[in-house]
């Protein structure tokens, strides 16, 4: 922590916008001043080295940017939520002769995945499309691939099961050389792509919004522009899931929505 | 003691010289030896034979003497003297030999004084001889002394000889021994000699051999010393090599960089072309590739090796340790810039941790390593099989960490969020501290409040008393007012009889009047007094209705059954309106099918009712030629009368409604046709009190076919029916249902504009409008009215067809065309008569001539209010075959205060659609006589209805064909489930809300579509477009824009489809390619496309939502023309299309 102070997180976060375009002005502080001291840490460099480093150019700027930020996610993570989105959205999202499902902030693509196995189960996977995007190509890389490791598989199937899973989450893998592989049926109707909540822009436009565990990292300037980009991009009677940790209040948009699950946050747009 | 060979030898010679001085010495002594002896028996032979000699010359001598003696010769004479002489020499001679010997010296002493003695007398004989003076006794005594002599000479001789003899054989035998010895020494000696020699050779050659044998031990030990140094020396080079590739897997590399340097060292340090290296995974029992090396195509090394499969596999599952192969050609490829071979030799090492196979390295070689990389791979296995470990331990601890790291990260957000929270809430609380200080303010405030409430309760229950004895007198009131309610039923029933009365007299009077019997009045008094007539016939009738549906609705008619024969129902039908078809030119028909039973059980006055409304219905609205027929039958078990027309029959939407009250085919009907228009509505209720019905078929222009289907009873049947009536059955007390939506006044809002440039009439008209609670404007011409609609929001207008700038037709024109405005109801006045059918197909509802008294405007304000209720409701078309879910849903809705219009077919659909004002539309794709899709095409293409929201309500799933076309208008598609209709709702309301504020803002890309310099020239036109997104708004706003700008435009929808679009539109000049697309994104098409030699210079603009600055660049990169971000500016798209258009 030492390593680290304030003003020198705002001189590398200005340092970083100029080199790479990316801000992460709008970033809770202590969290990534933590980020920061971490990456200097494992890198064995201190700050102005690091500067230096992304004076220098190349790709050590984006290595950076995808290292500040969090990346953990879990399959069925909160499994409430599953079970929730399953009996309420799921029920309302049927009538839909297509569907577009947006994961954003995937992280490495667990959640991408699990809503995939519900649309499988709620047997409309196939006229569903998820896009599941993030900020960082490492995580997506993985995510692309579905593979995850088997130690995390006995969580993984005690979260399906309590969301509400008919089957065994091993229905959804097989497992190869100690890592699980999810099926790729499963992954044929996800898109992975690379897209950055606080710059860009709306890409299309979703039935289904889920950003859960991303602007626990924003401050609250920053939610507000990220909650107008997710606005923009949910179709009218869309769903908006912020998840356990995150709530719509102070959003602006509190009256564009109608809260389907107020411990959870789903909301659905009505206006 | 050990001598050096060379004292060994020098001693072997030494010893040898000695040997042959010894040996030598020894012999010459012995030869010496016998030398002497043999000169000693040389000497004894010398004296022998001087000794014979001596004897000799003695005899000689003798014989010489003798013969001298004899003879006297002298010749002996000489003789003798010299053989005398010769015998001293001798004798000294033999002295001389004899010297040494004593004994012999002493003998030839003797022997030669003999000698003396016996030549001594041969002299005196030869003296006497000689001197011849001898006596033969002298001569005999001389011979026999020489006798006696000689005979001691002789006896000497012999001992000297006898001496010299054995001294001979004694010498002999010295001689001959000595000769033995020395012979023998000399032997003994050779032998000696040989026997050194060969024993020095012996040694020699003992020595010799030794020493090639030591020479062949040393050369072996050199070869072997200079095998040691080699040895010494690979050992180093082992040693030296292992330090290094130890050194390459030192650190902490991860898994793969450890393979990987492992690898390059390998090469460098054994000079290997190829190799390659793999892990077990963790899992145990696969191989998984970790680094190749100078393999010129890595994929041809398989990433995964199961163990046991394959000869890698098989040699991890066996555990060996080291393999080598030759390989055949092309086994491995080696790949240089110039050229490349194949390696001969693959070794293959399992690099074993705790006793199992923690990796595997290949190395191909082209030419035999040899051992040493052998050795070298077996000596360092062990390190790197630590090192993987350590490395194996790294990266899942890195794991771990990383993980436990993420998730502390994710805690401590969570925390600062909590925090965050916190705080607010530690602020809420003090500010809740602050307002429960507040509230215990507040709570001693209401406490005392509280004191002083008591006592006001204590006042209040007093009042109470006084407010039950209030209430119970309002009961009374309410019992009051119902029976009123009954009275009022009652009243009417009553002031129809009233009214009836005094009609008549004015009927009567007035027909009389008319008859104009004492010609006293003019032509004009006289039509007058036919109005007069005719209203007053029309106002009974009216009543006459009113009446008879009141007390239908109010149950209280009664039903008197008796049996009545069918003939006399047909004749007093034919009775009552043969005349009056006749009249009209009509042909009257009436008969009765043959399954028709002759005599009725029914109630006789209401069944004749029912047929009497029906016949004059269908003679009123036929004219001449034509037929009006009644027929009756009996089906199964039910009477059918069957009231058939050729008259202008009735428009599919309006059937349902006849049988309302007030409604007929329009509300000028009765106008142009006369009656009241409840003939219909009291037909109906009466067929329902028989338990029947009465169903309508009908072809505008063709004519109308009324059936009253009513159970065929007999008497038997009635006798259980009839207790129930009984019950039923109370004191007539009509209530009049007519007024009930005049009365039924609820909060609505009701806005009439009053459209009239006549100051009194519009005056007069707005207090009769404000007092029937309406709010008025009044507009005083139409520019001004059309304005005011928009504005002021009326719910009802009402409209004077003379205005000062326009015609009234046209300002109902311009009411009706607006979407936002054709709701709204308009009643039509006008001084002039109007032929009202026309303003009433124009929209009106209704027409009205001035001067209106008071009972036409209340008849006005009641239709505006009526049909003001439809314009607040929403109103839907549901189209929808299936009768039941037709229902359901059309119930849904209407319980969701939406009003339904209900359409089984698309004809109907249609026809709703063009007679009647719709909403929105809810359509189901499967229709019985159209494709419900097609039917969305043709109301789409109709620029009346094109802007009508329309949810496509469905069973099954669309194919992408259909979903496409209902997409093209951006319609939203509910697949019919359980839960669906809840969407429905949510969809429907959502337009209707859409619909509702009227000021509609125009569409966003059509106003920015502004640019001048596209504008200008139409340099777009033709060009055909490709635009692939994914995003269904942007495919409508660019391609509305682009359509509009005169492309034609390709849609595609992933990258996949973009590249087959392009293929089967040769013609396509530019692509707009959104990057974030399914199955294949716009990067890697337009990669894709650059490919192809043939699309290499078609434009591509590249379509994103990001950002970043690198995203551009991979765009670019790609093979992008340009780029453009979303939300796309449209002004910014056509001048860059245009640009693109013209360079390209
Ligand atoms: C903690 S993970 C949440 C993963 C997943 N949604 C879940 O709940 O399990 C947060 C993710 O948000 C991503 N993220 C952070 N800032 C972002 C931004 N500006 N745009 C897009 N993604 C962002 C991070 O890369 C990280 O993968």
């Amino acid at each position: 922590m030492e390593l680290m102070e304030y003003d020198d997180l705002e001189a590398l976060i200005v340092r970083i916008r100029e080199i790479s375009g990316f801000d992460f002005s709008g970033y809770a502080r202590p969290s990534l001043l933590r980020r920061a001291s971490r990456y200097l840490t494992t890198h064995k460099m201190d700050l102005p080295q690091l500067l230096l480093h992304i004076e220098q150019g190349g790709s050590v700027v984006y290595g950076l940017i995808q290292e500040l930020t969090v990346n953990y996610s879990e399959m069925f993570r909160d499994p409430d939520f599953f079970r929730k989105v399953k009996s309420e959205v799921f029920t309302y999202l049927e009538s839909y002769p297509t569907l577009r499902f947006w994961v954003a902030g995937c992280a490495s693509g667990e959640e991408a995945y699990s809503l995939a196995i519900f649309l499988k189960e709620a047997g409309f996977l196939g006229r569903s499309l998820v896009y599941a995007t993030d900020l960082s190509n490492k995580a997506l890389t993985a995510a692309r691939e579905g593979v995850f490791t088997l130690g995390n598989a006995r969580t993984f199937s005690e979260n399906y099961l309590a969301a509400g899973g008919m089957q065994s989450l091993s229905d959804y893998y097989h497992v190869a050389y100690n890592k699980a592989v999810m099926l790729p049926e499963l992954r044929r109707n996800i898109v992975f792509s690379m897209h950055d909540l606080t710059g860009d822009g709306a890409f299309n436009e979703f039935q289904f919004i889920s950003c859960r565990n991303v602007m626990i990292y924003f401050t609250l300037e920053l939610r507000q522009k990220v909650f107008r980009l997710l606005y923009n991009s949910l179709s009218m009677l869309g769903f908006l899931c912020l998840g356990k940790r995150e709530t719509l209040r102070y959003s602006g948009l509190e009256d564009h929505f109608k809260v389907i699950d107020s411990t959870l946050n789903i909301y659905q747009k009505i206006k | 003691m050990q001598f050096t060979f060379q004292r060994q030898v020098l001693l072997g010679i030494v010893f040898s010289i000695i040997l042959v001085l010894v040996v030598g010495y020894v012999s010459y002594n012995a030869i010496l030896l016998q030398q002497e002896n043999t000169g000693w028996v040389d000497h004894t032979r010398e004296v022998m034979r001087v000794s014979e000699s001596v004897k000799n010359r003695l005899l000689t001598t003798e014989a010489n003497v003798r013969g001298f003696a004899i003879t006297g010769n002298g010749a002996f004479e000489t003789s003798y003297l010299q053989a005398s002489n010769e015998i001293w020499k001798d004798v000294e001679a033999l002295r001389k030999l004899v010297k040494d010997n004593k004994v012999q010296s002493v003998r030839v002493d003797s022997l030669s004084d003999l000698l003396e003695a016996r030549v001594g007398l041969m002299r005196r004989q030869y003296e006497i001889l000689k001197a011849g003076k001898y006596s033969a006794d002298t001569i005999q005594r001389i011979v026999l002394q020489g006798k006696d002599i000689a005979s001691k000479i002789e006896f000497s001789f012999r001992r000297i000889e006898n001496i010299e003899e054995g001294l001979l054989v004694e010498r002999e035998q010295l001689a001959s021994s000595s000769a033995v010895r020395a012979k023998q020494y000399i032997v003994m000696g050779s032998l000696l000699f040989f026997m050194v020699i060969m024993l020095l050779y012996y040694f020699i050659r003992k020595t010799y051999l030794a020493q090639l044998a030591s020479e062949k031990v040393v050369q072996q030990a050199n070869s072997r010393l200079e095998e040691l140094a080699r040895e010494d020396q690979e050992k180093n080079w082992i040693l030296k090599a292992a330090i290094e590739v130890s050194s390459a897997v030192r650190g902490e590399p991860t898994l793969g960089q450890l393979s990987e340097r492992l690898l390059a060292k390998l090469a460098v340090v054994t000079g290997s072309q190829v190799s390659a290296m793999y892990l077990v995974t963790r899992s145990g029992r696969v191989l998984e590739r970790s680094a190749v090396y100078g393999v010129s195509d890595p994929a041809s090394a398989p990433a995964f090796v199961p163990f046991g499969e394959g000869i890698l596999g098989q040699f991890a599952a066996d555990q060996g340790d080291i393999k080598r192969m030759n390989v055949a050609q092309g086994y491995l490829q080696v790949k240089t810039a110039t050229g490349h071979s194949s390696p001969g030799v693959v070794l293959m090492k399992n690099i074993s941790f705790d006793g199992s196979v923690a990796g595997l390295i290949e190395i191909g070689y082209l030419a035999d390593p040899g051992t040493k990389v052998i050795k070298l791979l077996e000596m360092v296995s062990d390190n790197v099989a630590v090192a993987i470990m350590a490395a194996r331990a790294r990266e899942m601890a890195n794991e771990l960490l990383e993980k436990t790291q993420l998730q502390a990260e994710e805690l401590e957000s969570q925390q600062e969020e909590l925090r965050v929270t916190n705080e607010e809430l530690t602020r809420q609380t003090s500010l809740l501290q602050v307002s429960e200080e507040e509230l215990r303010v507040q709570q001693e405030e209401l406490k005392q409040i509280n004191a002083e409430l008591e006592e006001k309760a204590f006042m209040l229950e007093e009042q109470k008393g006084t407010i039950e004895e209030a209430r119970d007198q309002i009961q009374m009131k309410a019992d009051e007012l119902e029976r009123s309610g009954r009275f009022k039923s009652e009243f009417l029933a009553n002031m129809s009889h009233e009214l009836r009365t005094p009609l008549n007299s004015i009927l009567i009077l007035s027909r009389i009047l008319g008859e104009n019997k004492g010609a006293r009045l003019n032509e004009e008094e006289q039509r007058y007094a036919s109005v007069i007539y005719n209203s007053g016939n029309d106002l009974l009738t009216l009543i006459n209705d009113i009446l008879d549906l009141a007390k239908v609705e109010a149950g209280k008619i009664e039903l008197i059954y008796e049996n009545i024969s069918t003939e006399s129902v047909l004749s007093e039908v034919k009775n009552t309106f043969q005349k009056i078809a006749e009249n009209k030119g009509l042909t009257l028909q009436v008969e009765k099918s043959e399954s028709c039973p002759a005599m009725l059980f029914t109630d006789h006055t209401r069944l004749l009712q029912v047929l009497r409304n029906l016949i004059s219905n269908a003679v009123k609205f036929t004219s001449a030629p034509g037929k009006v027929s009644l027929s009756i039958s009996k089906e199964e078990d039910q009477l059918h009368f069957v009231v058939t027309d050729t008259g202008i029959g009735i428009p599919f939407e309006k059937q349902a409604s006849i049988f309302e009250a007030f409604q007929q085919a329009d509300g000028s009907t009765s106008r142009k046709y006369g009656g009241t228009g409840l003939g219909l509505s009291i037909s109906r209720e009466l067929a329902g009190l028989f338990k029947g019905s009465i169903s309508l078929t009908s072809v505008p222009g063709e004519g109308s076919v009324f059936t009253l289907k009513i159970p065929y009873l007999t008497e038997a049947d009635q006798q259980a029916a009839i207790p129930v009536q009984e019950t039923v059955a109370e004191r007539v007390k009509p209530a009049p249902p007519a007024m009930k939506p005049v009365a039924s006044e609820n909060g609505k809002a009701r806005r009439l504009l009053l459209i009239e440039d006549d100051d009194i009439f519009a005056a007069d008209m707005a207090a009769k409008a404000e007092s029937s609670g309406f709010e008025v404007q009044i507009a005083t011409n139409g520019r001004e009215a059309l304005e005011m609609v928009g504005s002021f929001n009326p719910t009802a207008i009402i409209l004077d067809m003379h205005l000062p700038d326009m015609e009234g037709e046209a300002v109902l024109k311009e009411l009706k065309n607006d979407m936002r405005t054709r709701l709204i109801p308009v009643h039509t006045v006008s001084a002039g008569s109007y032929f009202d059918e026309e303003m009433v197909r124009k929209g009106a509802i209704g027409f009205m001539q001035k001067p209106v008294d008071e009972r036409s405007a209340q008849q006005m304000f009641t239709a505006l209010k009526l049909e003001g209720t439809d314009l607040e409701q929403q109103r839907i078309l549901l189209i929808e075959d299936d009768a039941y879910q037709s229902k359901y849903l059309g119930d849904f809705l209407t319980g969701n205060n939406i009003f339904v219009l209900y359409a089984y077919s698309a004809a109907e659909a249609l026809k709703i659609l063009e007679t009647d004002r719709v909403d929105g539309i809810i359509l189901d794709v499967r229709l019985s006589d159209m494709n419900g899709l097609d039917l969305l095409d043709k109301i789409k293409q109709n620029p009346q209805w094109n802007e009508l929201p329309v949810v496509v309500n469905t069973a099954e799933d669309l194919t992408q064909a259909d979903l496409g076309r209902v997409m093209k208008y951006a319609h939203p598609v509910v697949i019919k489930t359980k839960k669906s209709n809840e969407r429905l709702l949510d969809e429907v309301k959502l337009f209707l809300k859409k619909i509702q504020p009227k000021s509609r803002e125009p569409e966003a890309p059509k106003e920015s579509f502004s640019n001048a310099v596209v504008n200008a020239e139409q340099a777009f036109v033709g060009k055909k477009l490709l635009l692939a997104d994914d995003d269904m708004r942007n495919i409508f706003a660019l391609s509305a824009v682009l359509e509009d700008a005169g492309f034609s435009i390709e849609i595609a929808t992933n990258g996949k489809e973009a590249i087959n679009k392009l293929e089967d539109n040769p013609e396509i000049e530019l692509i707009l390619m959104d990057v974030m697309m399914p199955e294949m994104d716009g990067i890697e098409a337009t990669r894709r496309i650059r490919q192809v030699p043939r699309w290499a210079n078609i434009p591509i603009i590249a379509v994103t939502a990001k950002a970043m600055q690198g995203d551009r660049e991979q765009c670019l990169e790609a093979g992008a023309n340009d780029y453009i971000s979303k939300p796309v500016d449209v002004d910014k798209l056509l001048s860059l299309i245009k640009v693109w258009l013209h360079a390209a």
